[in-house]
């Protein structure tokens, strides 16, 4: 018995189970390979959506994590693989499209590598600054830095950089980049007042909550729920913008009816109460499925505006 | 300060039955599960997480507490008894450790490392039930600049393992640094000499090459020394000295000093996230060595040594919680794996958490102590078990052993790169002992690497081109200072050893 | 020339071929930041070159390189290279068992029982902890 298993299958007993009749059926295990190590947030959502899949339609689905950038390492393995429909990876939008942007050449794999299933949720990422910060919006911050002689601001991921680059080349603000790897320690420079300002990703909702930070701006392309009078970066006149999307993709060239069986049984266990449980607690943000052609399209503009933070 | 009701609640939501029984098993779990070689303590707590789904959520917290230290202590058993640990904490216990085995006393060795864990344990448990706020505020106040400062500080200490040849010791320690840049720079976040292999993206994965340095390459030693595998892997004499199969009081007592500066050193790297407890248990060792008055019986089945190590890396454990509990965020992977293990109750970590779910904190307190009770008590127990398991033949014991370290690997990384990873520093390794570099040096050096260059992008970062900007640092100063005169000290000390010979 | 001396020259040729073909081939060169990516491997490498050329002139240290056993260290590395290998290919359930039979019997074990229990007991121990209870994939599973 897995032990697993069934301990997800006890959780979901509360959700009201919507059994998906899928007409294609896998002929063997689906992998499902999730980008990412094991024990972190998003393994954890993988793992939740691959046992929710497999108590929905019954089929052998079994998770396995393949660790490196992001999901980098993980696609080349999944790009690489027969297009039957028993291999699906889980990774993440933006390093993937930097890598194919920056580096495409020696990527293994292009964009119409895969056939895109699904998009799970996307990360709600935002520039904060600690709550008694001279300034409340990017063009206060700006100001500060000028007047300091340049200001540090932490970020955790290379779009992220850009941005601060961009505003850079466009105010001429002197800001810092400071290199992290985490939303926790970043967060920590900020409350410690190592860093002025840093982004974040979700982590710093609750600090909002407790009056320790403030927003300064939403760094995706709308505003956040939880914030809604906090602008938009390019509502503050700059046009930037990163949109991290979770990703479901398999090899390109799936037979039709098993590209839509699996589409349609991801869609049904993204839309159970226990991934969205999971996903509000662990992101803090909705599950939002945009379906085959949504998720193709969210990669393709994905690109372009990648080439823009690059200035391309 | 929360109620003392609140307090009083959660202690009592603590000490039931049934939490009891999960402490127990997670304690057995961690144990066991920490104990195989090739797996250890934070594969041990990831692989525990996902059973805590189904429980409440102060069970699910014992448990994973029960796991973490008993995964910690168990870590240590391995390393003691065939000299393969999985981690560079425990190269450091099996320093001394695994002479008093070869030496006929494993018990007392083992023993020694479970008492001292269970002390350190303990005393940062008390830290953090205590002042945690307070100290929580000194760790905030520790930046990028102090933490590059910390490190520098932390080789210059280490500096004194490396052995009779500095140039050998360095050379290992540069090869280390070396192997730690490989993957995505932490500046610029390009991709180092990843010759294609995406799967190195994120860098040579930490657990198969401390593996593969440290325990497959002396199973591979021992398989080479073998003849005929009839012998058991480890002997204990028919008729010997009860004293040499337990620890004293008068032998504790004796290193109270030791256990209590290495748990000092590892609450203080405990508190400030990111250190990890590499340093604290190879500078508390260190340390040990340099206040000893017989330094040159380090290495050779010290007690001392092993009470150093392992009363600094448990340590590490209880203090990683305090930024977490205190403000939200995790000191170590094992803090963020209970920080998912919560989400997944829907319990939301951050700095309400204290506020919103004191009684639930209070209730992780009582867990905590238990668990510390019940680790002791079933540590006992284990170490017989496990003494006797390695009383079997070599050939079995390390042929499974290399198995072992195989499957470790492959579930820690989730790939068979991790794996060859682990083979090929498995050959490094052996030909680094066979020409005389010292592999521990290098294993250290590999793991304080990344956060060594990355503190040095973040001081950079926030120096900017203004080095006066380091007059803001005062602590960060002292520390570069205490560096300055670790290293000359040792120097002194090593040459005046050096004539005295 | 002791091998001491030997090993030094070896760590000092390393740190040369990274510093010359390693690090240029496979850094990516960046005009900005606070440090290139290159500059701490070509510190280090530039470590090694330097340690090993004085190691190379001075030696001293542990001094032996026991060629037998070293050797045969490295061909039971071999093997498990190749055991993983076929693990890959072939999966865990039939490989481990066989890779642990072949490895006790190279040793010289030769008891049936401890034969038995370690090719047996102890790959299907392995295979049901990790395959059944905690519902993960073993090599090639």
């Amino acid at each position: 018995m897995r032990l697993a298993t069934l301990t997800f299958g006890l959780l979901a007993a509360l959700a009201i189970a919507v059994p998906a009749h899928a007409e294609w059926k896998p002929s063997g295990p689906v992998k499902l390979e999730i980008g990412f190590g094991p024990g972190g947030e998003t393994d954890t959502m993988g793992r939740a959506i691959a046992a929710e899949m497999k108590k929905q339609t019954g089929w052998d689905v079994i998770a396995a994590n393949k660790p490196g950038g992001g999901g980098v390492a993980m696609f080349t393995g999944v790009g690489a693989a027969k297009p039957d429909g028993m291999t699906v990876g889980m990774g993440v939008s933006m390093p993937v499209l930097i890598n194919l942007v920056l580096r495409g050449d020696k990527l293994p794999f292009k964009l119409d590598s895969f056939d895109y299933l699904a998009t799970v949720t996307r990360a709600q990422v935002a520039i904060v600054a600690k709550a008694d910060a001279p300034f409340d919006d990017v063009a206060g911050l700006v100001a500060y830095s000028k007047a300091n002689g340049g200001a540090p601001v932490a970020f955790d991921a290379k779009p992220q950089e850009l941005i601060l680059r961009g505003i850079n080349k466009q105010d001429d603000a002197g800001i810092r980049p400071v290199s992290s790897k985490s939303s926790a320690e970043m967060i920590q420079n900020v409350l410690g007042g190592h860093v002025v300002a840093s982004f974040a990703a979700g982590a710093h909702i609750e600090y909002l909550k407790s009056g320790d930070l403030k927003m300064l701006a939403s760094a995706t392309a709308d505003r956040h729920g939880y914030a809604p009078d906090t602008r938009t970066l390019r509502e503050q006149g700059y046009d930037l913008a990163v949109d991290p999307w979770f990703y479901f993709a398999a090899p390109a060239g799936l037979p039709a009816d098993a590209r839509a069986g699996l589409a349609k049984a991801l869609d049904a266990a993204i839309a159970s109460d226990a991934v969205r449980k999971l996903v509000a607690n662990a992101f803090h943000s909705e599950v939002e499925n945009r379906g085959p052609d949504g998720t193709a399209k969210m990669m393709t503009d994905g690109i372009a505006s990648v080439k823009v933070l690059f200035g391309q | 300060m929360p109620e003392l009701d609140t307090v009083l609640a959660g202690l009592g939501d603590a000490l039931t039955l049934g939490n009891l029984l999960y402490v127990v098993a997670g304690v057995a779990v961690g144990q066991f599960v920490g104990a195989v070689p090739g797996i250890g303590p934070v594969m041990a707590m990831a692989i525990a997480v996902p059973f805590t789904f189904v429980m409440s959520p102060l069970a699910a917290i014992a448990f994973l507490m029960g796991v973490n230290k008993g995964g910690l202590f168990g870590g240590a058993i391995p390393a003691v008894l065939i000299n393969t640990p999985g981690t560079p904490d425990a190269a450091a216990t099996a320093l001394d450790g695994f002479p008093l085995t070869r030496r006929g006393k494993p018990l007392k060795a083992t023993k020694m490392a479970l008492y001292a864990s269970v002390t350190g344990d303990t005393f940062s448990d008390l830290v953090l039930i205590t002042v945690s706020a307070p100290l929580a505020a000194v760790a905030l106040y520790m930046g990028p600049v102090e933490v590059f400062c910390l490190i520098v500080f932390a080789f210059s200490v280490i500096a004194g393992l490396v052995g009779e040849s500095m140039v050998k010791g360095l050379a290992a320690a540069a090869f280390g640094l070396l192997c730690a840049t490989v993957g995505l720079d932490p500046d610029q976040g390009t991709p180092r000499l990843i010759f294609g292999w995406f799967e190195l993206y994120d860098g040579l994965p930490l657990a198969p090459v401390a593996i593969g340095t440290l325990a497959v390459a002396e199973i591979l030693r021992r398989l080479v020394a073998m003849r005929g595998g009839g012998r058991p892997a480890v002997t204990i004499p028919e008729a010997q000295d009860p004293a040499d199969a337990r620890v004293s009081w008068a032998e504790y007592w004796g290193c109270r000093y030791t256990m209590l500066r290495g748990a000092v050193i590892g609450t203080v790297l405990g508190a400030m996230p990111g250190i990890g407890s590499t340093a604290a248990a190879f500078m508390s060792y260190a340390s040990a060595r340099q206040a000893s008055r017989d330094p040159d019986s380090f290495g050779k089945g010290n007690l001392h040594g092993i009470a150093a190590t392992e009363s600094a890396n448990s340590a590490v454990v209880g203090a990683n919680l305090i930024p977490l509990l205190s403000l939200g965020i995790p000191g170590s992977i094992g803090a963020a794996l209970v920080i998912s293990a919560l989400m997944i109750q829907g319990i939301q970590p951050g700095p309400l958490l204290f506020e919103s779910q004191g009684r639930l904190i209070y209730g992780l307190f009582g867990a905590m102590l238990m668990a510390n009770v019940v680790n002791f008590w079933m540590g006992q127990l284990g170490l017989r078990l496990w003494a006797r398991v390695v009383s079997a033949p070599e050939s079995i014991v390390f042929a499974t052993a290399l198995l072992l370290c195989t499957v470790g690997v492959y579930l820690s990384t989730g790939d068979l790169v991790g794996v060859y990873v682990m083979l090929i520093f498995a050959g490094v390794g052996t030909l680094m002992t066979a020409t005389g570099y010292s592999v521990v040096v290098f294993v250290i050096a590999f793991f304080l690497g990344p956060r060594f260059e990355l503190s040095l992008s973040q001081t950079l970062g926030i120096l900017g081109d203004d080095p006066v900007r380091m007059l803001d640092h005062p602590v960060g100063l002292g520390l570069l200072a205490l560096a300055v005169a670790a290293a000359w000290w040792m120097g002194v000390r090593q040459r005046g050893s050096r004539t005295a010979r | 020339m002791t091998l001491d001396r030997l090993s030094g020259l070896a760590v000092a040729g390393f740190g040369a071929v990274l510093l010359l073909w390693v690090i240029p081939g496979q850094v990516e060169p960046v005009d900005y930041g606070w440090i290139r990516p290159e500059t701490l491997p070509n510190l280090t490498a530039g470590a090694l070159l330097l340690l090993g050329l004085l190691q190379a002139a001075a030696g001293g240290g542990v001094a032996r390189l026991p060629l037998r056993p070293t050797a045969r260290a490295l061909l039971y590395l071999g093997y498990t290279a190749v055991a993983v290998w076929a693990m890959g290919r072939l999966g865990f359930v039939w490989v481990a068992p066989l890779m642990v039979l072949l490895l006790m019997l190279w040793i010289g074990e030769r008891r049936p029982l401890w034969l038995g229990l370690g090719a047996a007991v102890v790959p299907a121990v392995v295979w049901g902890v990790v395959v059944g209870l905690l519902g993960r994939t073993l090599p090639g599973g």
